[in-house]
């Protein structure tokens, strides 16, 4: 008996091209997201298939670095809004409990889900960030990996706040031991995104670069870790992932995914749901601009750092 | 040779370098234990400064040889309860360390077990996590933040001072030929508190660093003395 694969005809059969993996001869694979017309949002076929090709690198004595990015525009704008299942009965809501157990262990506590996944890698882990690095791809891959190298202009952080509360932002261990606590809670609090260059000042990035050297850079340093001794890799990775045992940031905090359950929005920000049935969650950031008092995570476009 | 002053609640400790540690020579690390324990106990010391002569802090020591941890006395005296490292990193005394030149594998363990670090302008800082198994990643996290302590790990960077300095692993980087007189002069301003209210920081500070699993990561050293161990025999020789 086999478990079941959650989503739809379509995601499943799409996945293993929405999510390619190749190693090079210095030991390096690279998982890359390959839905460049939804800037790489992860359906869930495409996060099964992450957690999968974790585990064969994590299994390939070859491969010393684990390097994730993503084509076209985007590293990745987090999961697929309203997301599709697959669940039997089409009467229930969309996330029935069955669903949701299993989102929650995704995204939060589960052994099984994508996220832990990357924080348990055997292999150093390096994330190759440019344009957008939303939601999900923020906290549950960029904040998994050891090393994050980063667009100067890359669009970092917590923009799914402004429409799932910023609970899970502002509450992880990870983050706040990341970026400290007071960048965690402005990146929660406000959904503003950070620049490559401010998640640099801040910690969370190893190395900043012109998004078109990107690759290169990214691939330069991949490169002189794997040409580290295997032994000497394989302790450091071993050690750090004891220490961050220890200090509970291999287990991002629940809270924020339970809280954004049970979100229930006042009249006017109803109007950004009903916005964004119409144009998408992206028109709906835009049009929301003009809600007074309302924080706009797109403003400071290219803020000078 | 291990020089000790007190005055002015000010204990001065200084050797050659640093580098024994790396070396694991216990009787060095063991005096220098006692030596720090004495300090704290001291009611005329307020703060411990570890300071060399003006050499290298602790300079690289290529080949040095692996500590077991089946290693009675790797155990009490580098990785245990009572050891030098825990010693300093719980000490009831605010404990300084004086960087000059290189600051490598033990040298920077004892920097991340100290509450100050005032650094040369030529000081530079490589990562302790591969050649000493019972130096604290936890504090390197806490200090310098989650990722920039694992990148020091996994990429072996060296830091130089400037660097240091942003990430936090060093509070101030000053001319080597100022550095005694700056850090005489920080010391001098820790001993404008009251003994008293410096013992009780100490205290309150131990209970915050256990919450955070710094005593936890202590307390895996032996763990992984043995995982280096074992990495090294399957690579076939040193790593």
């Amino acid at each position: 008996m086999k478990p079941k694969r959650w989503g739809t005809p379509e995601s499943l059969a799409a996945a293993d091209q929405q999510v390619l993996y190749d190693v090079d001869r210095a030991g390096v694979a690279y998982i890359t997201l390959n839905r460049p017309e939804k800037h790489n949002a992860l359906s869930v076929p495409m996060r099964e298939r992450v957690a999968e090709l974790v585990a064969a690198a994590d299994a390939d004595d070859d491969v010393r670095v684990l390097v994730f990015r993503g084509n076209g525009r985007s590293f990745c704008s987090g999961n697929e809004i309203n997301e599709e299942w697959g669940q039997r009965r089409p009467h229930e809501r969309r996330r029935t409990l069955d669903v949701g157990y299993r989102y929650g262990a995704d995204m939060a506590w589960g052994r099984l889900g994508f996220s832990q996944a990357i924080s348990r890698s055997d292999k150093v882990t390096i994330a190759q960030v440019h344009g957008y690095c939303a939601a999900a791809a923020y906290f549950m891959i960029a904040c998994k990996c050891d090393l994050v190298v980063a667009a100067a202009d890359a669009r970092i952080g917590a923009l799914e706040a402004r429409f799932l509360g910023p609970a899970g932002a502002v509450a992880s261990v990870h983050i706040n031991r990341i970026l400290g606590m007071k960048a965690a809670r402005r990146t929660g609090f406000t959904a503003k995104p950070m620049s490559g260059t401010e998640a640099y000042d801040l910690g969370l990035v190893y190395r900043c670069a012109p998004v078109e050297e990107l690759p290169s850079v990214t691939g330069e340093i991949a490169r002189d870790i794997a040409a580290r001794p295997a032994g000497a890799l394989d302790f450091l990775v071993a050690r750090l992932r004891a220490a961050e045992g220890l200090m509970d940031t291999s287990v991002p905090a629940i809270t924020g995914l339970l809280v954004s359950h049970f979100l229930q929005a006042a009249p006017d920000e109803m109007d950004f749901w009903r916005t964004a049935r119409r144009v998408g969650v992206g028109g709906a950031l835009d049009a929301d601009k003009a809600r007074k008092g309302a924080a706009d995570p797109r403003a400071d476009r290219n803020p000078a750092s | 040779m291990i020089d000790v002053k007190v005055a002015d609640w000010v204990g001065t400790v200084q050797v050659a370098d640093f580098a024994g540690l790396s070396r694991y020579d216990a009787a060095f690390a063991w005096e220098l234990r006692d030596t720090v324990v004495a300090l704290a106990d001291d009611s005329e010391v307020k703060v411990i400064v570890l300071r060399t002569d003006g050499g290298d802090f602790a300079p690289d020591v290529p080949g040095a040889p692996l500590p077991s941890d089946r290693s009675a006395t790797w155990r009490r005296v580098f990785a245990g309860a009572k050891g030098l490292y825990q010693s300093l990193a719980f000490c009831k005394k605010v404990v300084v360390t004086e960087v000059t030149g290189a600051c490598r594998g033990a040298g920077s363990a004892l920097v991340l077990c100290s509450d100050l670090t005032v650094a040369a302008e030529e000081s530079s800082f490589g990562s302790p996590f591969l050649a000493v198994p019972e130096s604290n990643f936890v504090l390197a996290a806490l200090t310098m933040r989650l990722n920039r302590a694992k990148a020091w790990a996994v990429t072996g960077d060296v830091l130089d001072a400037a660097r240091a300095e942003e990430v936090g692993l060093v509070n101030q980087v000053v001319p080597g030929a100022s550095l005694r007189a700056e850090t005489d002069a920080l010391a001098a301003r820790v001993t404008a508190m009251p003994l008293d209210g410096v013992t009780m920081s100490k205290m309150l500070l131990q209970a915050v660093l256990d919450a955070h699993g710094v005593g936890r990561d202590f307390d895996l050293a032996t763990h992984y003395a043995a995982r280096r161990r074992h990495a090294e025999n399957a690579g076939g020789g040193a790593l």
